[in-house]
């Protein structure tokens, strides 16, 4: 790069120049060599052989963790039937080049592109978050619950019913 | 040599050796903690690692790695905006962020250079960090940045004006 130097010096007024030797960022002692270590663990184990997952699985976790459940499952679900419907080759590409992508990538993509999205997309997602909220999980104690309620109902309409039809 | 399966990791340490402190300085001065820094830097060598065999060599291998160190930087400072509605825009802000630093010892002046540099607009402070502290030339920063050498000489004769009255009015 110091070949590159073009004349810096005489761009740079002389208040600036009696600042820059002077370094007031530090880094931790042997912060380079212990991050150079981190850094190069984390890349060799994810691109040795045996660490592999499946391109679906390192789909799979990577949207999980980087939008709501419904979501995800809702893109896996559609990125299934499109590739059974049409199952080409570059989908299958298309499939680990996404894999490829590491949680802050899908993070900031859907931050930026959030801006862009059409009024079609985002009432999509509205309608997807809407249906989501009507399928709920179902325990033992909601059971319970609305069969008393059920039963509730039962007597009020045989009870009015009975009215009704005593008043005809 | 980082192509070569048997060699791989010695091609690695070797680009990391040769570059790891210059990028890692480019990324401090736009996101200024060391905590932040250490984050985005750790990314920024997964990313240049994994993608290091598509690089086509249409630029040079180290204006590749600081448009990818740049790239993740903004992307932070953009994500931590939204997520934490607040922003270093502001002198006082980042004098309090530069001072609770551990890793920050500067005086005064330094405090007041480093707030006054990160107040700057987005590329006005990458074009006065690229030129003043790494001294890079304009046409390899036009590579990074994809704006023309004559926008960047503007961009950094602006910034410098911008930084030298800030500086002023704090002395006075």
């Amino acid at each position: 790069m110091d070949q590159n130097k073009d004349n810096n010096m005489n761009e740079t007024p002389e208040f600036l120049s009696g600042l820059k030797d002077q370094s007031s960022y530090k880094v931790p002692a042997n912060y380079f060599s212990e991050m150079q270590a981190s850094v190069l663990d984390k890349v060799l184990v994810e691109q040795s052989p045996k660490s592999q997952r499946s391109a679906w699985f390192v789909f799979w976790e990577s949207i999980s963790a980087t939008v709501k459940p419904s979501y995800a499952l809702a893109t896996l679900t559609a990125v299934v039937v499109g590739l059974l419907l049409f199952p080409t080759s570059e989908a299958t590409s298309a499939i680990d080049a996404f894999a490829e992508l590491n949680d802050a990538d899908l993070e900031y993509y859907l931050i930026d592109e959030l801006n862009v999205l059409e009024g079609e997309d985002l009432l999509a997602i509205v309608e997807l978050e809407e249906s989501d909220a009507t399928i709920l999980p179902i325990h033992t104690d909601d059971t319970e619950f609305s069969t008393e309620i059920t039963d509730e109902y039962i007597t009020e309409i045989e009870e009015t019913d009975l009215l009704d039809f005593s008043e005809e | 040599m980082i192509q070569n399966d048997g060699r791989t990791e010695q091609g690695y340490r070797l680009l990391m050796n040769a570059y790891q402190e210059q990028l890692y300085w480019h990324v401090r001065r736009i996101v200024l903690t060391h905590e932040d820094a250490d984050d985005v830097v750790q990314n920024v060598w997964i990313k240049i690692f994994k993608n290091i065999g598509q690089f086509e060599g249409k630029s040079k291998l180290y204006t590749w790695m600081y448009r990818i160190a740049t790239n993740e930087s903004l992307s932070f400072l953009r994500q931590r905006k939204r997520k934490q509605s607040t922003s270093l825009d502001d002198e006082q802000d980042i004098i309090r962020v530069l001072k609770a630093d551990e890793y920050f010892d500067g005086d005064q002046i330094q405090l007041h250079l480093n707030a006054a540099i990160a107040t700057l607009p987005e590329k006005q402070k990458l074009v006065f960090n690229l030129r003043y502290f790494d001294e890079m030339s304009y046409a390899d920063m036009s590579d990074i940045l994809d704006t023309s050498v004559g926008a960047l000489k503007a961009s950094y004769h602006h910034a410098v004006k911008k930084i030298e009255k800030q500086i002023k009015t704090t002395a006075q």
